[in-house]
């Protein structure tokens, strides 16, 4: 009979239809956040920071760290990435949506990568709790890619922060046609 | 066809000549290994109490295993995945040694045994430092029922990773419903439901400990896809147990129904025929299958289950039961590929949850005169008014100064705090709320429960279960008696990983 084998590479780009359903299971669990009675998150002070920034200096440079972000009313750990964003020299623009689907639409992020949370820098999207790191990276790097993604929502990632666990994860870069590399590992 | 039991774990199952597998190729394999089986190790698969006694020593260590698709190493009871079988009558006397070979703490639970909490029986606040051992001694109660039991890891803060890791095993109590004959005429078979991660290297995407870890490996008494073996006209009794650390398993045999005659805590009162079983995370069943057919192979599917999606895009409370009805969002992959290609995600192959997994596979050989079902089984008494009810909301969320946590009425797993006190004696109603988006099975220590209710609508017969799913939304109200034994103990999320992020309380029972 046919045995299928768990595909041992689903880590990238063969593992799409797994980690699409993932992508959504988690971001649905994120949207619910506001519903737990616990509507607290982390204050800023207590974001981690990754990357000391120095000031932007030129207008330039200040335009690209021009963070447009797409989120559902309730998600509170979206709040704590932009807390993120916000202490490491970003300017955040927070858009609150009904239809978060749509953004993502648009902006082509897979399913498989989605997240809680949408965002735009410097014409680059930002899926999930990407840190601050990583988008530092993909400014200086420039690569062609449309953007860059942290699927589902990882525990100690910025604004996924838990003093019980934190887990490693991966920041893939995506292109137009659904293919995705790593970008950045992230150890817990 | 292929194993994964690793080398040690074949020489012991030789050892135990009674090894409860009897797929085809564990079979091959036990012949062509059988010239290394008197070398092998001393541990058995298989471990009977005689003259009511239980002796036997569980060393918990990781050893290499041979698991296609699998982890290289895996974590073990004496080299055993899962670890030996263990089977006792009531009345009998227990001694477990347990040493730890692992690099963390570990201890064992004995899940769904009515036996004390304290002392060195069921003990969940036990710590066994890595290189001690502990000596674990109870006696069943006179009056156990029988059933399918599940003892596993229960150390707060390692509990998740060595049940994920490997560790578990089934704990058989012999009684009243094997002596009814229609049951005793089937053939037995333990099916022990865990998946591993996959090879190392391979990290999955977005699964994290915050839904719950799954592995990618599905296996069963540490084998992939094993075969089964019915005579046509025969009767299989299937003890199902879902040893996984987040893992739903919601089962489904090619043309054959299921009749289910016990639950977590033993026999239900008849029969009840279903055509899928679902099983959360430490949820056992045993069901009889009929050998109704001439011959032939047939899956036994593991179907996709969602458990943590509906409640915000499709509406709360809107599901319907046993893991049908989803919410509609793009590419949520609900029931048999329905849900999905709405989106942009790409379809790969091979992921469980997008379509249904053969675990294992029911192959006809020869034929008997067609064995009968039970009409009825054993009574299910039904627990009277409860002196007391209780409601236990479980969600999740940032909390100050602790960042994402799991919660029961607001309040992370203290271990030195009492959550919650009763009486010896006493009969309560729990109202268990899911105020989430995540499903969260219930799981409460050393008592049994019934189910009284799911969003108000009456369960349509009594069952004693330890584990209840409760769904995003819903409000399952159990009816439990604190019988027999008073001391402290705990109830909790039995996704192991929410257990260990917080969703846990404990509970008090005075005399």
């Amino acid at each position: 009979m046919n045995v299928p084998q768990p595909d041992p590479d689903h880590s990238t780009s063969g593992g799409a239809s797994r980690s699409h359903r993932r992508g959504w299971l988690l971001a649905t669990v994120l949207a619910g956040l506001s519903a737990v009675g616990v509507g607290y998150w982390l204050s800023p002070s207590t974001v981690r920071t990754s990357v000391a920034r120095s000031a932007a200096s030129t207008d330039a440079l200040a335009t690209s760290r021009q963070v447009t972000a797409y989120r559902t009313a309730s998600c509170g750990c979206c709040k704590g990435w932009l807390d993120h964003l916000r202490a490491n020299g970003f300017s955040v623009k927070d858009h609150v949506v009904a239809d978060l689907e749509a953004v993502k639409s648009s902006l082509n992020v897979p399913g498989d990568l989605a997240s809680c949370h949408t965002a735009k820098v410097a014409g680059f999207v930002i899926e999930g709790h990407v840190p601050a790191e990583a988008i530092d990276q993909l400014l200086r790097q420039r690569p062609a890619v449309v953007g860059i993604a942290v699927p589902g929502m990882p525990l100690g990632s910025p604004g996924m922060e838990s003093s019980l666990r934190s887990e490693s994860y991966t920041v893939y870069s995506f292109g137009r046609d659904g293919s995705r590399r790593t970008f950045l590992q992230i150890e817990a | 066809m292929v194993l994964h039991l690793g080398r040690r774990s074949f020489l012991a199952m030789v050892g135990g000549a009674s090894a409860i597998a009897t797929g085809s190729a564990l079979l091959g394999r036990t012949a062509q290994l059988r010239s290394q089986a008197s070398t092998g190790v001393p541990a058995q698969a298989r471990l009977r109490s005689s003259g009511g006694r239980l002796d036997l020593e569980l060393v918990a260590q990781e050893t290499n295993v041979a698991i296609p698709g699998g982890p290289s190493r895996a974590l073990t009871y004496n080299g055993l995945l899962p670890g030996p079988l263990l089977e006792a009558e009531p009345g009998d006397a227990v001694r477990i040694e347990l040493v730890n070979r692992l690099s963390r703490p570990t201890n064992l639970h004995y899940h769904g045994l009515h036996i004390s909490p304290g002392g060195s029986a069921d003990n969940v606040f036990v710590s066994v430092a890595p290189g001690a051992s502990h000596s674990y001694a109870f006696t069943l109660p006179a009056d156990h029922p029988a059933g399918t039991f599940y003892y596993h890891p229960h150390r707060h803060g390692t509990v998740a990773d060595q049940v994920f890791g490997g560790l578990g095993g089934v704990f058989i109590v012999r009684g009243a419903l094997d002596q009814i004959p229609e049951v005793r005429a089937a053939e037995e078979q333990v099916l022990f439901l865990k998946d591993l991660p996959g090879e190392a290297g391979s990290s999955p995407m977005g699964m994290g400990m915050m839904l719950g870890r799954e592995g990618a490996v599905l296996t069963v008494n540490g084998q992939v896809n094993p075969a089964l073996t019915i005579p046509s006209g025969g009767l299989l009794r299937l003890r199902i147990v879902n040893a996984s650390n987040a893992r739903f398993w919601r089962l489904a045999l090619e043309d054959h129904p299921f009749h289910l005659i016990a639950t977590d805590g033993g026999a239900i009162e008849a029969p009840v025929e279903l055509s899928e079983l679902l099983l959360a995370p430490g949820e056992r069943a045993e069901v009889l299958v009929r050998g109704e057919r001439q011959g032939g192979r047939y899956r036994l599917l593991n179907l996709p289950y969602a458990r943590g999606a509906g409640g915000m895009m499709g509406g709360r409370g809107s599901r319907m039961g046993m893991g049908m009805g989803m919410g509609m969002g793009r590419g949520m992959g609900m029931g048999m590929g329905m849900g999905m290609g709405m989106g942009r995600g790409r379809m790969g192959s091979g992921f469980e949850q997008q379509a249904p997994v053969p675990i294992a596979t029911l192959n006809y050989a020869g034929s008997v005169t067609p064995l009968p079902l039970p009409e009825r089984l054993l009574p299910v008494e039904p627990l009277p008014a409860p002196v007391r009810r209780r409601r236990f909301v479980l969600n999740h969320g940032m909390a100050p100064g602790l960042g994402m946590v799991f919660l029961i009425n607001g309040r992370a797993f203290d271990h030195g705090r009492t959550d919650t006190s009763v009486s010896l004696g006493d009969t309560e109603e729990w109202e268990l709320v899911n105020d989430g988006v995540m499903d969260h099975p219930f799981h409460v220590h050393i008592n049994p429960f019934q189910v009284i209710s799911r969003n108000g609508t009456p369960e349509p017969w009594r069952a004693w279960r330890d584990v209840v799913l409760v769904r995003p939304g819903e409000t399952v109200r159990v009816r439990t008696r604190f019988d027999d034994f008073a001391g402290r103990t705990v109830y909790h999320c039995h996704i192991l990983d929410h257990e260990e992020l917080g969703m846990m309380g404990t509970l008090e029972i005075s005399a």
